[in-house]
């Protein structure tokens, strides 16, 4: 169909796009068609240039594969291949056929036995009134940890752990993964212990003097998972660390690291999120949500909150109160393609699992959120309004135009929230600065930098602020694999001090 | 012992082949979950590994095949997507202002550059699959339409046609944006 549109024709394509390719400096006026092919060999030879260089890495790790395979002595490069004489073939190849024929009867043997044990079982169990079976033995007794972690900031920076003073910055202590896969591990500050995730082992070190009071492994992934995480995330509460895997979760007992208990979750696996609140653990699956009592182990509810095909479920949290998450859609067209997506908060009350709130669904922009107490503190990345929300009481508390976009999700402390911000008007552009406000109020407390203005000209922040006993830590460093430079903020703004971290290239300081 | 011809060894291997069909597919699927270009070229250099490792692929048809493909990127991708939500990084995109004075290299023409790039990628996923190959070949790599027809094995007129088609439709998805604003 060719419409005033149509101005390629099948005739002289190649020698339009030629022509509008040697127009340069394409400003608006001159010709949207010399940009769109400007834009389409930029984009398109970028494409083509970074599909050469993966190209080029995988045939780097084929050799790698390759050359381990010529090293096997079965490949024949370390013995030399010897051929059996004729006669020696025969005999050979009759003791073969006849393990074969062995190991045949064996398999068969063992079949039979197991059918016969099933079919006991089973009559024994038909036998038996059906009742529900308690699905765990060791039961996790929930004790609140009473010793406080000293003192300080934690934080980790390639492969090492750090705790700085909490007055001056200076380093106190250093603890280097030895042998750890990844970096920039994430970490949980819980009574006077530091846990470090690791993409396969979890560490427990002293908070006092970083040294290794135990670790966990979880062994290798799969070889089709190669390159992802075997540990999804962890989690403290009641003096246990909930670690979750892709296909369950395991407690272990936060004092030595020993395994106490593993549910096994109703969700569609692989899991992927987790939030434990009031000894239940939430988790969620492909595409629902589940909760467990961390007591018993029986499961409490079970929701379908989403599409399995196009939808995620991003940003679990759980308060005593509610529990929340994100639905993350993508779209299509009608050839399947997608076309962009949409996001949905989504609040469950805790004992029923029943929809208690859902925020408005917005278009091709992300949903940034936390849940405190009875509230959820949320806006999103091409706004720059942040609501409080009481969710038991179904009412807005308050509504703040924070005057720059949001650019990561707030942090509540006691009597303020903290936000990153992006003073920028290009939301592609990184966030720029830190805005925080009264919890109870919304009003602004203060900026840092200290205005909007000395935000945009200023450096940006690509981390979350983190807030520790009362502390608000900004690291402000362009390099997130070797430098941090972090601020220690007050609540009320007033920077204490700035402290630089450096690490090697293999993580140690 | 012999070095290995690594470069031969790789591009006589099936999964150099499927790469070659389909790996242009796959950057453009976990581009739409990841922002940074090295998130994205990790995971794609993932699903080609997880290819390699796992090759039951070899006995199954094209379609097969692509969906295998897909499915394991878009694990990898959402995996790659908590990862970057946890840590999130500098793009390297966004640091090429550190090495230049050049007016091109500033972060607001790379952010503008970058956001019109994001616009052009979704609107050639629009395109037909072959649509997107033909633009690919005729702009990635400077083929003209005989050259393309040559390797996909067709007619100069077939591609004429489609590319045109291609490009008169991306215009109007342009116009239409710029009627809507």
């Amino acid at each position: 169909m060719n419409s005033d549109h149509d101005i390629f024709s099948p005739e002289t394509v190649d020698e339009q796009i030629e022509h509008l390719a040697r127009i340069q400096n394409v400003p608006n006026s001159v010709s949207s068609d010399a940009q769109l092919v400007h834009a389409l060999q930029r984009v398109t030879r970028e494409d083509a240039q970074r599909l050469a260089r993966i190209r080029q890495r995988l045939a780097a790790r084929t050799m790698v594969g390759q050359q381990e395979t010529q090293q096997l002595p079965i490949a024949g490069n370390h013995y030399p291949h010897v051929t059996p004489p004729p006669n020696m073939r025969q005999p050979r190849r009759r003791v073969h056929r006849l393990t074969l024929v062995l190991s045949g009867l064996a398999a068969a043997l063992l079949l039979v036995v197991m059918v016969a044990v099933f079919l006991q079982l089973k009559l024994h169990f038909n036998a038996t009134p059906v009742r529900p079976v308690p699905k765990i033995q060791v039961t996790p007794t929930a004790t609140m940890s009473t010793v406080a972690a000293p003192a300080g900031f934690y934080t980790s920076l390639g492969q090492s752990v750090f705790r700085l003073d909490q007055k001056s910055g200076h380093i106190l202590w250093q603890y280097s993964i030895a042998n750890a896969q990844g970096s920039q591990f994430p970490l949980k500050v819980a009574g006077d212990a530091v846990y470090v995730m690791g993409t396969t082992d979890v560490y427990a070190l002293d908070a006092a003097k970083g040294t290794l009071r135990w670790s966990h492994s979880f062994g290798q992934p799969q070889p089709i998972d190669q390159g992802s995480r075997q540990i999804q995330s962890i989690a403290f509460d009641g003096g246990f660390v909930y670690v979750l895997l892709k296909t369950q979760v395991v407690a272990l007992h936060a004092p030595d690291g020993k395994v106490v208990h593993t549910y096994q979750a109703r969700v569609h696996t692989p899991l992927s999120e987790m939030a434990v609140a009031g000894n239940v653990l939430y988790v969620t699956g492909v595409f629902d949500l589940e909760a467990i009592s961390v007591v018993n182990g029986q499961e409490l509810w079970y929701k379908a909150v989403a599409a399995p095909q196009n939808d995620l479920l991003l940003n679990l949290q759980a308060t005593p109160s509610f529990v929340t998450l994100r639905v993350a859609h993508q779209l299509r067209d009608a050839q399947g393609r997608p076309t962009g997506g949409t996001g949905t908060i989504l609040a469950f009350d805790v004992q029923t699992g029943t929809r208690l709130w859902q925020s408005q669904t917005v278009s091709n922009e992300a949903y940034y959120f936390t849940a405190a107490m009875d509230a959820i503190y949320y806006g999103t990345s091409k706004n720059g309004v942040l609501h409080a929300y009481n969710v038991k009481t179904g009412k807005e508390l308050w509504q703040r135009d924070i005057g720059a976009l949001i650019g990561g999700e707030p942090q509540v402390d006691g009597t303020i929230i903290c936000i990153r911000v992006n003073a920028r008007a290009n939301t592609d552009y990184p966030a720029a600065g830190i805005v925080a406000l009264e919890r109870a109020t919304g009003a602004i407390a203060w900026y840092y930098p200290g205005t909007i203005q000395q935000m945009r000209q200023g450096t940006q922040i690509y981390d979350e602020p983190t807030i520790q006993q009362g502390i608000i830590y900004v690291n402000v460093s362009q390099n997130a694999f070797s430098r941090s430079e972090i601020y220690a903020i007050t609540l009320r703004g007033k920077v204490l001090w700035h402290s630089d971290i450096n690490v090697n290239v293999n993580g140690n300081g | 012992m012999r070095p290995l011809d690594v470069q031969g060894f790789f591009d006589e291997s099936p999964v150099a082949l499927l790469y070659d069909r389909y790996a242009h597919i796959i950057l453009h699927d976990v581009s739409r979950y990841l922002v940074t270009h090295q998130d994205a070229d990790d995971v794609v250099l993932e699903v080609f590994l997880a290819a390699l490792e796992n090759q039951a692929w070899l006995t199954w048809g094209e379609d097969e095949r692509l969906a295998w493909l897909r499915r394991v990127a878009h694990n990898k991708a959402i995996d790659a997507y908590r990862r970057v939500a946890r840590h999130p990084v500098l793009p390297l995109e966004n640091a090429a202002h550190l090495l230049s004075e050049d007016d091109s290299a500033t972060p607001e023409y790379t952010a503008i550059r970058n956001e019109e790039h994001a616009v052009l990628r979704a609107h050639l996923s629009a395109l037909t699959e072959k649509q997107q190959e033909i633009v690919r070949l005729r702009f990635g790599y400077g083929l003209r339409s005989k050259e393309i027809a040559q390797r996909l094995n067709t007619s100069d007129n077939v591609i004429r046609v489609l590319l045109s088609r291609a490009l008169n439709s991306l215009r109007r998805m342009y116009s239409q944006e710029g009627g809507d604003s």
